[in-house]
């Protein structure tokens, strides 16, 4: 198994607007254009980290906010590891879609998917229309971790995703472990998206990428 | 600030603190539309009858044939599909901008895009060989399969056994032009000849605008193309007065209204986020008062569009509309817009040329709309198909790639969905947009049919590379193609490409599903 590159799927869902492209570019490339084209259906980053020891490659997907593209985005997020509920402070009914967000993501992904909520535009303080502790309440409640950051200025950016890197691989090592476990039993083990890139060998070929699911 | 208040224009109330505006409502976050099916009845569809059967609707046999008959080895030769409509129809012109090159015996590679006379001799124009000349090396993946090769008149016999691999002649034949042939006077004369008629040979226009449309001439061919203006020319005035009133008196009825229910507010709020970020590198769409314009024609197409409604990237395909249609009244020879849109001001124009220019992108969206109508609404089953019926043609063309792609679990919808879902126009320079437009308008009822070419072709340029990659380095890639260098002669090469694959294709459909 690849244990000495790891690699970690993360995924932005969110309301349209929100920022969640400005998000990512600003913690991939450190930049920020105010005028951001919408994202149709989904985008794709990575960006190399360190996550305590380990060299962990993250795959960013930025998924489209408009609800009409919903349809076909499970193709990104159903094998995802982590994934950041992105909402707009300066509009409370973003924060509002979250708990659907979540209750999609879980049937998908499993239960103990890792998530984050993640409250943008924490620089407009003036236009601010959700409370901290409204917004920590929801994640409380669904089980995730709280950021504000500001995709303008920076803020908080580097934090709500090295948190979430943190948490997400500390969950695949427990799958891997899990995984290797059913291993000694005889059946291979089923890893998440990083599994696409493991090499399995099969008797008389050489080693051979197993497509993912989807 | 009341919804009215969007309408007036004053300059000052900027699309942002509109959308400030509109987030503070109390939206609910996503809203569906559901309008009754009345509304329907806007969506006028021409007569039902399919603008149809575009250049390239004859089958490859005649074409090849004839090809075949005039063969001369290391003659400056049309071969196949351009020559597909020639031989059928015997009419001049036939054929351009699509024949392919070929490399015949040992002869040299070569081919023209220019003029086809009924003899099948090149007779005509350079700028298109270079094309032409281009796309010889992808000849073996033609010939056999739609006789166009030596086995002449087997047309469509769907098997490319035939093609032996040859050096790209690539190079050769290159005449020393960088004029534009959508630019060339004979060109411009051809056009000028059709639309100077009584009423107006759609399908010789349709064939003669596949290949690119002078600047100046645009904005009729593609009113025309689209069924937006009738082809006699007695008529134009009325129905052009009659469709403008139909479009201004929409906007009080519809958008200018005080009340708007929840569904309305939230397709306006929608459509209010999206204006500033059209084409946000063309500073052109960014003046107040194309943005207001944006926003009505958006805002009108998606409550008068119900089953679909606004969604995201028809912001983008209205702007080829408005920027020819606005550019008429900026530069005397035409709106060139591969020379730049720099100088534009809506400003200086008078409201009622604004209005008209507005007006006419509405229908013209409408038109360009109806056909693929599936792409945006719920699922996006139209997309979905495309991409599946993408997916087998590209295994078919080039089976390496496919299998790479997919051992790197790489699934084309990851990266072809915007491709679809705004017809190629962000993967290019804008300036190229329009003409990619000029063939899609020619397309017409085929045009939904001929992207899957369009899309296969444009992604096979990037073959080679895409080998050598893995699944990260290939989406990356993928979503942000190097095309900032592009020129029309790219444009062209991708859309000949298409053209002769769906040629070689159409006679062996059963790799495509069926839809």
């Amino acid at each position: 198994m690849s244990r000495n590159r790891t690699s970690l799927k993360l995924v932005l869902l969110g309301e349209g607007r929100v920022g969640k492209t400005s998000l990512v570019l600003k913690y991939c490339h450190s930049q920020f254009a105010e005028e951001q084209r919408a994202t149709e259906q989904a985008a794709f980053n990575s960006k190399q980290v360190t996550v305590g020891e380990r060299q962990v490659e993250l795959s960013i997907w930025d998924t489209a906010g408009q609800e009409r593209f919903h349809a076909i985005q499970p193709l990104y997020y159903r094998d995802a590891d982590a994934a950041l509920l992105v909402f707009d402070l300066t509009d409370s009914d973003t924060l509002e879609r979250v708990r659907a967000w979540v209750t999609e993501l879980q049937t998908l992904v499993g239960a103990d998917v890792v998530l984050t909520v993640v409250g943008n535009k924490a620089d407009l303080a003036a236009a601010r229309a959700v409370p901290a502790a409204e917004s920590r309440g929801v994640a409380a409640a669904v089980g995730a971790a709280y950021h504000e950051v500001s995709a303008l200025t920076g803020a908080g950016v580097e934090a709500a995703f090295a948190d979430t890197a943190r948490r997400a691989l500390a969950r695949q090592q427990r799958r891997l472990a899990a995984a290797d476990a059913a291993q000694l039993s005889a059946s291979p083990g089923v890893p998440s998206w990083a599994g696409g890139r493991d090499t399995v060998s099969f008797t008389g070929q050489g080693p051979t990428r197993r497509r993912p699911c989807c | 600030m009341s919804s009215e208040d969007l309408a007036k224009d004053g300059g000052d109330s900027s699309l942002n603190s509109v959308s400030k505006f509109l987030r503070g409502c109390k939206l609910p976050g996503t809203v569906r539309l559901t309008r009754t099916a009345s509304e329907h009845i806007a969506r006028a569809s021409p007569g039902g009858s399919s603008p149809g059967s575009g250049p390239g609707c004859v089958a490859g046999e005649a074409g090849a044939r004839r090809g075949e008959a005039s063969t001369g080895a290391g003659e400056l030769q049309a071969d196949g599909r351009g020559l597909t409509g020639g031989g059928v129809r015997g009419s001049e012109g036939i054929g351009e901008g699509r024949t392919l090159a070929t490399r015949r015996g040992g002869g040299t590679a070569a081919a023209t895009n220019g003029d086809v006379g009924p003899s099948g001799r090149a007779t005509g124009e350079d700028g298109g060989a270079r094309a032409g000349a281009d796309l010889a090396h992808l000849s073996l993946h033609a010939r056999g399969r739609d006789g166009g090769g030596e086995d002449g008149g087997a047309g469509g016999s769907g098997r490319g056994g035939r093609g032996e691999p040859r050096a790209s002649p690539r190079g050769e034949a290159h005449p020393e032009t960088s004029s534009l042939r959508s630019m060339s006077d004979t060109r411009k004369a051809k056009f000028r000849k059709l639309l100077d008629e009584q009423v107006v040979d759609l399908e010789a226009l349709r064939e003669l605008a596949w290949s690119g449309i002078p600047a100046e001439l645009r904005p009729v061919c593609w009113q025309l193309l689209l069924g937006y203006l009738p082809p006699n020319c007695e008529r134009r005035a009325a129905i052009l007065e009659r469709k403008r009133r139909e479009y201004r008196d929409m906007v009080p009825d519809y958008y200018d209204i005080a009340d708007r229910c929840a569904d309305d507010l939230g397709a306006l709020r929608q459509v209010a986020v999206d204006v500033p970020r059209t084409a946000p590198d063309v500073p052109f769409f960014a003046q107040p008062a194309i943005q207001k314009s944006l926003e009505r024609i958006l805002y009108l197409w998606g409550i008068r569009h119900p089953a679909s409604g606004y969604v995201q990237g028809i912001n983008d395909l209205v702007t080829p509309f408005l920027a020819v249609f606005l550019g008429e009244h900026f530069s005397e020879g035409g709106p060139a817009i591969p020379g730049g849109m720099d100088g534009w001001e809506v400003a200086t124009l008078s409201e009622a040329a604004v209005h008209a220019a507005e007006a006419d992108a509405y229908w013209c969206l409408c038109k360009l709309l109806d056909g693929i109508q599936d792409h945006y609404t719920h699922a996006q089953p139209g997309i979905q198909r495309t991409v599946f019926r993408l997916h087998e043609l590209v295994r078919r063309i080039e089976e390496p790639v496919t299998q790479h792609m997919e051992a790197e679990g790489l699934d084309f919808l990851q990266f072809t969905f915007r491709w679809v879902n705004c017809l190629l126009l962000r993967e290019v320079p804008f300036a190229l947009a329009v003409r990619l437009w000029d063939t899609y308008v020619a397309e017409g009822g085929r045009m939904k049919e001929f992207l899957t070419y369009v899309l296969a072709a444009f992604l096979l340029c990037w073959a080679p590379q895409l080998r050598a990659m893995d699944f990260q380095e290939m989406v990356l890639f993928l979503q942000k193609l190097p095309t900032g260098g592009w020129g029309e002669r790219e444009v062209e090469t991708v859309l000949s490409r298409a053209y002769m694959w769906r040629t070689s294709f159409d006679q062996a459909q059963s790799h495509l599903s069926q839809s």
